[in-house]
């Protein structure tokens, strides 16, 4: 007789494009000022919710852990511009549900969607989330530099499948097939 | 192709593709180049009534940029 299957669980993607608005000119001017003046740097928060954010949640979204750059002792405008001159910085995993629940009260749409795993995957994917808090092994950039990933491609390099499968959905991916190379690590071209 | 896809969304990716090239890129003659096309997109999105404020994945660092991206076109 056949074992019955577990329950499934639940790995949650939650993601936000950004306040790209008149909020996110008032974040830009304060990145530049900050360059040259640090009491004009901008919040990481601030950043975040102007930029987007993507973040996994193993507890229905009450929790949500997002991949960021660890800066060190610069500002962040001198993290973002280093970021923008295709330079990488070591990751650090954050609970951010914070970050998400500040979108949220800007109105900003904070999309999900749910991954429908077996137990085992589950626990395993929530291992490797909880070893990253501890110490990540990615280095943060910006797409198409010598780093590892930012933080949507953080969750696929941990292995968590984001698209359905379906040649439609891929197909609607914007410009997937435009670029057409993108670097994932350190390596000479 | 969608044929619906307005040449505003169009420049928009094209900003974050050059930004991308930049980055993979060391080599300064190569960087100009792509801020010299940067900064025709730019000029273009604004004449075609930009509203947005790009994220910084799809800017180039603040000594690239081009002198008109002041945001003013943000309302």
């Amino acid at each position: 007789m056949a074992q019955p299957l577990a329950r499934c669980k639940v790995i949650k993607v939650l993601f936000f494009r950004g306040d790209r608005g008149p909020f996110g000119k008032g974040v830009y001017d304060a990145l530049r000022s900050g360059l040259a003046d640090p009491r004009q740097d901008p919040t990481r928060l601030d950043c975040l919710l102007w930029a987007g954010h993507t973040g996994v949640s193993f507890d229905l979204g009450k929790t949500i852990y997002g991949f960021n750059p660890d800066g060190g002792r610069l500002r962040i405008s001198e993290v973002i511009n280093y970021l923008e001159s295709g330079n990488s910085l070591p990751g650090v995993v954050i609970d951010d549900t914070g970050v998400f629940q500040a979108a949220a009260a800007r109105t900003l749409e904070v999309l999900e969607f749910d991954i429908i795993v077996p137990p085992l995957t589950f626990d395993e994917f929530e291992q490797l989330v909880n070893v990253e808090c501890k110490g990540s092994r990615f280095r943060y950039d910006f797409p198409n530099t010598n780093g590892d990933c930012n933080c949507a491609t953080w969750i696929e390099r941990l292995g968590l499948p984001l698209v359905t499968g379906r040649m439609s959905e891929l197909v609607l991916v914007a410009d997937i097939a435009a670029k057409k190379s993108r670097q994932f690590g350190a390596c000479t071209p | 192709m969608n044929l619906f896809v307005s040449k505003t969304w169009e420049d928009e990716q094209r900003l974050g593709s050059l930004a991308m090239e930049f980055r993979s890129s060391r080599d300064p003659g190569k960087r100009r180049h792509i801020a010299d096309e940067y900064a025709e997109v730019v000029q273009r999105l604004i004449r075609n009534g930009w509203n947005e404020m790009p994220p910084p994945e799809d800017q180039l660092p603040a000594d690239w940029m081009p002198r008109s991206f002041d945001g003013s076109w943000v309302k």
